[in-house]
């Protein structure tokens, strides 16, 4: 009967999305072994689980099978064998005891339930944290090869994926197991000829669940491919709508939706029936079994002198045989499913931290003279991104890169801050290989303002304090005059007490960008990076926090990577990048009368690509 | 709702076919314990054996057919919610084809995608249980108690005793447990928002060595999920053990009950006990069933307000009654007295008092910082958002007297995000205009200087454009985009900084097309780089939403302080870039 209780996930897109979306893990040894060392961390609870379930599942047993003796009672009391009065002074003992199995079965159901949800949160709380604690120290180019849709899935599905298995499979698998062998055994304490009659139905029943979950599996994996066709095109026609709009293109929008909309529905239509049929199929195979049964059951009764009482109580058990059956086909997949999505989180566990040379020195200030010296870097080891550079920049230099995308500009200021280590070659700071120094003190030489305009959920306050956590408010409020932020904050509602969400509207790209300037100032570093900084803001803007990014610069190593001239222009030295290589050196004024590439795009007649 | 309900219409047979078929199933489920007494009461006694024999081929055929029926109410449950997804569906994406750029900014993109994916799926799902569970466990309650009742009427009480206790309970527990799931969720919004900026940010925060400032950061947000999700999952959990509580207390008074009355009154037989016994298993499951069922309902309620939103938004843009299918013959635009704001009860526009005119045939530059209203003027005159202030006129007649259609096949737009759709090159640039030949697509390809560039590609016209045309170059996407809004001939072309990407050699040449071939053309170019409009006939700036200018380079270059401004930031010392 309870398999009809069965708190439906609501989360779950589809019933048992989890158990079939969610695939098998590949190695189930391996990983069931780390999620026991997880779940270890709360031995005793789990003990304590393991026992309310044993007991309360005993107790139910007992209470199914005490219908037998009242019965029996009763019936003897009917036919003379037993005084009414003699029956009725055994009834209120029957009844206490019956009632104290009862009571017992509910607190052990109550602090089984409670306890284990303590354990599945403090489980998805402590693999949350160590999770992220560990992406966080994984090495960038772990960020770079994987998307954050993907990341997140880690965190949000899989996570949720886990504490279900957790939650509701480890103690129901228990007492499932329980009450199928407590089942058995009492049907053939009951009836043994009764019970080799049921017991001959189970593989029909197993039969019939394969099948079903072998049917629903395939179109749910159809279904999953249809919706990722049906979603893929949404978002194409979302993002689209405009230009679909401009030119009028609406209706073959629809009608090219309305076939993959049709095509969802066809499979989706499958995929459900055949999950949902799982029910009401199992239900009625039971009460098939109960037919047979109750017939076989009365037959015997009438030649082998089967009490009514046994029977009743058979019967009774007849009803809870398919439950456990059910619930641990569920279960099963639900389990497997949260072991694959474990095995996905411990598989990024797995990986390596950033690693640190055991040798690594700490710096504490560095002059900023910085030097590359026939480096050699691809990301992958095949394809070389940077081929024998060869450059440097002394202390207060400014330090211009130009080229075309994916000319090796930025992997520049990967390898300075050694988000990457580089092949061949050496980058030195004040003389010192990079790699000698420890990358925390060798980070905090520096400061990047990026591309990107994102900031952090919090107060512009905190924002600015991002760049140096020890400075006060009067040396964040510096910086931000510095960066000429300041006079847009004071324009805020609550000026730099105002929140500002991490991708929030509040502010134009280019307060953001004045913010992230402000971040940089209050960190006070030695080398500053400027990674297209000004590239989504346009020129008229870029002039007016022009003076704060000067005066940013002053006194500072600074590289600036642009796409477009007019910010590199200043510079005292320009590094002109192609495939990997510097193809010309030199300031603005030298560069132009090389006549050379700069020159050309400078002129407007070549096409940064 | 009734919009809801009119979706759902056409579903009402197969609805209601499938409900017939569940309460079908219901019966014939209750009916079982029915016959088991049947052979406890009567073939026992009597030992009967052809009667046992009888009842339970009985009961194995009724179990055989109440298969079939639930199989069948599974599958029309199924049909029933997907067709009404599926409409539902349809008619969210008709409608917001529909709406204005700013409805769009306001609900936002990927907004919209999650309401037509995720919610119209999760609004799905709740109709299929609902469908599967709302009527069964009723009927299998109402059916249960009235059988209980019919079996033994003083032992109903019993019955009819825990389903009200029951009922408090349940009722205490859902009313409890929804604030908590409330504040559940917005830990979770908090924790996912942390993840999300330390994935973002992985380079800020390594550069900075945040590491550790970012971890104490999310273990706030991560403990503060913890409790929310714990509290609310303990209440929750008190489901079992109290419908057990209750079960099992119930069991207990039909016992000592039952007993009374089959011994002391005699009005009850053995059989009946344990029908009774099943019948009260079968009412409290189904009040379980009843209560998980309408969680599910509260917490689907959240989907269904996203999309009658979608629903309750109007898109501001549409045909008058009065609109005629003229085309648009010269292409002569007049801006009176236009003013806009996105946000109406703002204070400052971000249009204020725009009043020009442009000929048939003339080539406009129009330039300023970000933010000036540079695109908001090019929605409006294409009324991708709504004009309320003043009047837009094209061959002196408002532009809200053309049907949309007529309007838009007249105006070519190359927006300022390049956007292309997977396909081919072919299909893209005959977005506008189904019907255009292949000599007609290298015509635009030839004049938007990329002709050579598709030729020499192995498919040419053919060649695959993947989603967001990524396979080709910022220049390449640009001049694809100016070459498609050129298939639809249009008398009006508006360029939004569609040439940034462009070297300035390429650019030159699809000026010098435009001056040469489409001489009829009225042209707007809105740019940044001085360069791109500089030999406009006349440029027009605009800074904060006001007109400062409307002149050509000389003119603006000798007396317009802000256009000075713009040159003078896009020229060193050398002064070569701005030229």
């Amino acid at each position: 009967m309870a398999n009809e209780v069965k708190p439906q996930r609501t989360g779950a897109m589809m019933p048992g999305r989890g158990a079939i979306y969610g695939g098998k893990p590949k190695d189930t040894k391996s990983t069931l072994k780390q999620v026991l060392k997880v779940l270890g961390k709360n031995r005793k609870m789990l003990v304590i689980v393991m026992i309310a379930t044993v007991i309360s599942t005993l107790c139910m047993l007992a209470g199914t099978y005490a219908i037998r003796p009242l019965i029996n009672q009763i019936e003897a009391a009917i036919n003379g064998t037993l005084s009414i009065e003699a029956f009725f002074s055994w009834l209120p003992i029957f009844l206490i005891v019956l009632g104290a199995i009862y009571l017992l079965q509910v607190i052990m159901t109550w602090l089984q339930t409670q306890l284990m949800v303590r354990v599945s949160q403090k489980t998805v709380y402590q693999l949350r944290k160590d999770l992220f604690n560990h992406v966080l120290h994984l090495p960038v180019s772990f960020h770079d090869t994987h998307t954050h849709g993907e990341l997140m899935s880690r965190f949000t599905n899989d996570i949720d994926l886990i504490s279900e298995a957790i939650t509701n499979s480890v103690s129901s698998l228990l007492n499932s197991t329980l009450t199928l062998v407590g089942t058995i055994l009492m049907m053939i304490y009951l009836s043994p000829a009764l019970a080799i009659i049921t017991i001959v139905v189970l593989p029909c029943f197993s039969f019939i669940i394969t099948k079903i979950v072998n049917q629903s599996k395939k179109y749910f994996r159809k279904q999953q491919a249809a919706i990722g066709d049906l979603n893929g095109f949404i978002e194409e026609a979302m993002e689209g709508q405009q230009v679909n709009q401009l030119f009028c293109h609406q209706p073959q929008v629809i009608n090219q939706f309305d076939e993959f909309n049709e095509r969802f529905r066809q499979v989706a239509v499958r995929a459900q029936s055949w999950s949902g049929m799982m029910i009401p199929l199992m239900m009625n195979l039971n009460s098939i079994n109960y037919a047979i049964v109750a017939a076989s059951g009365g037959y015997l009764a009438i030649v082998a002198g089967l009490s009514i009482g046994a029977l009743g109580a058979f019967v009774n058990s007849t009803r809870q045989f398919a439950r456990p059956l059910n619930e641990i086909a569920m279960q099963y997949t639900t389990i497997q499913a949260g072991l694959a999505a474990a095995e996905r989180i411990f598989e990024i566990m797995k990986l390596l931290p950033e690693q640190e040379n055991p040798n690594a020195i700490d710096i504490t200030s560095a002059e900023g003279y910085v030097r590359f010296d026939n480096v050699v870097f691809g990301y992958v080891p095949t394809t070389q991104v940077l081929k024998k550079v060869t450059f440097y920049a002394k202390p207060g230099q400014k330090i211009a890169i130009v080229g075309s995308t994916g000319a090796g500009k930025t992997t520049i200021t990967n390898l300075i801050s050694r988000f990457y280590d580089i092949q061949e070659g050496t980058i030195t700071l004040d003389g010192k290989d990079i790699r000698e120094i420890n990358r925390e003190s060798l980070r905090k030489q520096m400061a990047m303002v990026l591309q990107d305009t994102h900031l952090f959920t919090g107060t512009v306050m905190e924002n600015i304090r991002y760049g140096n956590l020890n400075a006060n408010d009067e040396k964040c409020i510096e910086a931000a005059k510095m960066a000429n932020a300041h006079n847009f904050i004071m324009k805020l509602p609550k000026e730099y007490q105002t929140i500002i969400t991490g991708d929030g509207n509040e502010l134009s790209q280019g307060q953001r960008q004045l913010l992230n300037i402000a971040r940089a100032a209050v960190a006070n570093p030695k080398i500053l990076i400027l990674d297209e900084a000004t590239s989504s803001i346009d020129t008229r803007t870029e002039r007016s926090i022009e003076k704060g990014m000067d005066r940013l610069m002053e006194g500072r190593t600074t590289f600036v990577i642009a796409h477009r001239l007019s910010t590199v222009r200043h510079a005292n030295a320009i590094l002109v990048i192609e495939n990997g290589q510097i193809i010309e050196r030199g300031d603005h004024e030298d560069l132009l009368s090389q006549n050379g590439r700069y020159a050309s795009l400078v002129l407007g007649q070549s096409e940064l690509t | 709702m009734k919009r809801w309900f009119s979706y759902f219409r056409n579903q009402l047979p197969i609805a209601i076919f499938g409900t017939i078929l569940t309460g079908s199933v219901v019966l014939i489920e209750l009916t079982q314990p029915k016959l088991m007494a049947l052979i406890v009461d009567t073939g026992i006694p009597t030992k009967n054996v052809g009667l046992i024999l009888n009842t339970g081929i009985k009961m194995g055929l009724l179990a055989l057919v109440g298969a079939a029926l639930g199989v069948g109410s599974v599958i029309c449950a199924a049909i029933a919610s997907n067709n009404f997804a599926k409409r539902l569906r349809h008619e969210v994406v008709n409608r917001i084809q529909t709406f204005s750029s700013a409805e769009m900014d306001h609900l936002t993109t990927s907004s919209l995608i999650t309401r037509c994916t995720n919610d119209i799926n999760f609004i799905q799902s709740t109709v299929l249980q609902s469908l599967r569970m709302l009527v069964r466990a009723p009927m299998m309650l109402v059916t249960a108690v009235i059988m209980a009742y019919l079996t033994n009427k003083t032992m109903s009480v019993a019955i009819f005793g825990a389903v009200l206790l029951l009922t408090v309970l349940l009722y205490l527990l859902l009313t409890k447990g929804y604030p908590l799931f409330v504040v559940m969720q917005t830990a979770l919004d908090h924790v996912n928002r942390s993840l999300q900026e330390g994935l973002i940010n992985i380079r800020v925060i390594k550069s900075f060595v945040r590491e550790k400032h970012e971890d104490t950061r999310f273990s706030i947000t991560n403990e503060e999920l913890m409790q929310a999700s714990r509290k609310a999952n303990s209440l929750m959990a008190l489901l079992n053990p109290t419908m057990m509580l209750v079960l099992n207390g119930s069991t207990l008074v039909v016992m000592a009950f039952g007993a009374h009355l089959i011994l002391n009154t005699q009005t009850l037989k053995i059989g009946e006990l344990i029908v009774f016994i099943n019948y009260m298993a079968f009412t409290l499951n189904s009040m379980m069933m009843l209560s998980m069922t309408l969680t599910m309902f509260s917490r689907s309620k959240a989907s269904f307000q996203r999309i009658s939103q979608i629903f309750l938004t109007d898109s501001e843009i549409a045909d008058k009654l009065t609109v005629s299918d003229e085309q648009v013959t010269k292409g002569k635009l007049e801006f009176k007295n236009v003013s806009f704001r996105y946000n109406p009860e703002s204070a400052v526009a971000d249009l204020e008092q725009l009043n020009f005119t442009v000929e048939a045939g003339q080539k406009i530059g129009i330039i300023g910082s970000t933010g000036s209203g540079k695109t908001t003027l090019l929605k409006l005159v294409v009324r991708l958002l709504n004009l309320k202030e003043g009047d837009i006129r094209i061959d002196d007649r408002s532009i809200d007297t053309y049907s949309l259609n007529s309007l838009r096949r007249s105006i070519g737009v190359v927006p300022q995000k390049n956007i292309l759709f997977s396909g081919t090159i072919a299909e893209n640039l005959r977005w506008g205009n189904p019907i255009a030949t292949d000599e007609e697509l290298w015509q635009a390809l030839e004049s938007a200087s990329i002709a050579t560039f598709v030729k020499s590609q192995p498919l040419g016209l053919e060649s695959r454009v993947e989603q967001g045309g990524n396979n080709f170059s910022g220049g390449q996407k640009q001049r694809l985009c100016i070459a498609r809004a050129l298939v639809i001939k249009p008398k009006i072309l508006i360029l939004d900084d569609s040439t940034s990407a462009v070297d300035g050699a390429t650019e030159n040449k699809i000026k010098e097309t435009f001056n040469t071939q489409y001489q009829d053309t009225t042209i707007l170019m809105i740019a940044q780089k001085i360069s791109s409009v500089k030999d406009a006939d006349r440029i027009l700036v605009l800074d904060n939403g006001r007109m400062v200018g409307f002149d050509d380079h000389e003119h603006l270059l000798a007396s317009n302080l802000i256009y000075h401004e713009i040159v003078a930031s896009q020229s060193g010392r050398g002064d070569l870039s701005g030229q």
